[in-house]
């Protein structure tokens, strides 16, 4: 998509235009997402302004990555046992909802959710555990030359300051999600988590109770398109190990 | 053979007037698809820009107005057509509910909003033509307009393969798609609460004899189809 939008107060007037550099830069792009594509999986290339972002699809459930990443991202999706991820290293018995280990970077989502949406829609802070710190910049962003700009993250950066950690012997281990939303109207944040199979739907303050402790640097997930009044963007995520009670 | 697609669109998009002009080409070859904008320009309709900023201004504050009129040429291979398009899509919000309006008529949904007495089941609700639900039953494509290779659309029993195509726009690959979709008539209508709009949730905003209330929406259970498209669910 290439074109020129003008705005003048609060109108647009947008006319697409054909930029040879721009489409030369994209073709680039996906030339290199090309040689780098899994021949077993569903594979989405897009390039955006010569940018390059790989969907990879199988069995079900997707990895949004890169050229430089995909090779690396690629096990993901072919994890075995990935229907019965409870964990139970000597516990008595299984509690009906066991804590949550969000491996892979993955608790980057879940904060994509209940503070990056919010902070976008200007929707009060409630309080977070001390120990934790989200970079979530908001700016104005446009998927083409035709859309409004939106107040949009560019990144999710989770990380966490001496944060507590005790690694419990019974919990789920998320390894991967499918997708989330946070509805402005409950306050209720949806996670569909892809791997293993469960939906977790909790207000934010609700999460932020549930937020129990991290260990470790931020982690590269892979990876975040997120679609907002139609318009998909792609987002860096990053976040720690992280461990939150289990959602009812 | 080539696609190409000559458009004008006005579109009001939560306060903001965004007026687009595109003109595009698309190719499918040995299995690749590519569009890309043209140079050549044709002569399009105005499109009433006053019309959408008089809808949008009337609905008036609402979660997301969102109101679009716009004009298109479309060309493949010998066959040339023009469409003409005008949408509403509007959610009202008063919590817990979320309501969602894809007609013109806005004002009387925030109307009935504004009075509903909460959330009741009813046996039976009745669903207006216009109102589109995925209903669970026997369904047909009625014949109307072309489809994105200029095909007629023609009256088919949905079953298997559609076999229309749909492009929501020219740098978009065509994808199979019923159109014009209604469920075949069947059974004995009866009175029952009507569904003014639908509710996120699975649900629907529905009209009691006057009285306003919120019901879950049964899509699984059809119980008759009228010939004007009305359903009993």
């Amino acid at each position: 998509m290439h074109g020129i939008a003008r705005q003048h107060g609060n109108e647009i007037v947008a006319t697409d235009a054909r930029d040879d550099a721009l489409v030369a830069a994209c073709e680039a792009a996906i030339e290199q997402m090309r040689r780098v594509v899994p021949s077993d999986a569903r594979v989405r290339l897009v390039s955006r302004n010569g940018d390059a972002t790989m969907t990879v699809e199988s069995n079900g459930v997707s990895i949004v990555t890169t050229p430089e990443f995909v090779a690396a991202d690629m096990p993901l999706l072919s994890m075995e046992d990935r229907h019965s991820c409870l964990s139970s290293g000597g516990g008595t018995g299984k509690s009906a909802c066991p804590p949550l280990i969000w491996r892979n970077g993955s608790a980057a989502v879940l904060l994509h959710e209940a503070i990056g949406h919010p902070r976008e829609l200007g929707i009060p802070e409630i309080e977070w555990p001390d120990w934790l710190r989200v970079d979530c910049p908001i700016e104005l962003r446009r998927a083409s030359f035709s859309d409004v700009p939106l107040r949009r993250m560019t990144r999710v950066v989770v990380s966490q300051v001496d944060a507590p950690f005790d690694l419990p012997n019974e919990r789920i281990d998320v390894h991967l999600v499918r997708g989330g939303a946070y509805d402005p109207l409950t306050d209720v944040v949806t996670i569909d988590v892809a791997v293993p199979q469960l939906t977790i739907r909790a207000t934010r303050a609700e999460i932020s109770a549930a937020l129990l402790g991290a260990q470790g640097e931020p982690l590269r997930y892979p990876g975040v398109v997120c679609s907002r009044e139609g318009q998909e963007l792609a987002v860096g995520s990053y976040a720690p190990l992280i461990l939150t009670r289990g959602f009812a | 053979m080539i696609y190409r697609k000559w458009g004008r669109v006005v579109r009001w998009e939560n306060g903001t007037l965004v007026r687009v002009d595109e003109a595009g080409e698309a190719r499918e070859e040995n299995g690749v698809f590519t569009a890309q904008p043209i140079a050549e320009r044709v002569a399009l309709p105005d499109v009433d820009a006053a019309w959408v900023v008089e809808t949008a201004r009337a609905i008036g504050e609402a979660e997301r107005v969102v109101v679009v009129a716009g004009v298109a040429i479309h060309e493949f291979g010998d066959v040339r057509w023009q469409e003409e398009t005008r949408r509403v899509h509007v959610a009202l919000t008063r919590k817990p509910w979320r309501v969602l309006v894809d007609d013109f008529d806005v004002a009387s949904v925030a109307n009935a909003l504004q009075k509903c007495e909460g959330e009741r089941d009813f046996e039976h609700v009745l669903v207006p033509p216009h109102i589109r639900i995925d209903a669970n039953c026997a369904k047909e494509q009625m014949p109307g307009g072309l489809d994105g290779y200029g095909r007629p659309i023609e009256h088919r029993r949905v079953d298997g393969e559609p076999p229309n195509v749909y492009r929501p726009s020219y740098r978009v690959r065509p994808v199979r798609q019923w159109m014009n979709v209604r469920a075949i008539p069947f059974g004995t209508m009866l009175p029952a609460p009507r569904v003014l709009a639908l509710v996120d949730g699975g649900k629907a905003l529905v009209d009691d004899g006057g009285r306003v209330f919120v019901t879950r929406l049964r899509v699984d259970r059809v119980t008759a189809a009228a010939e004007s498209g009305e359903m009993l669910l």
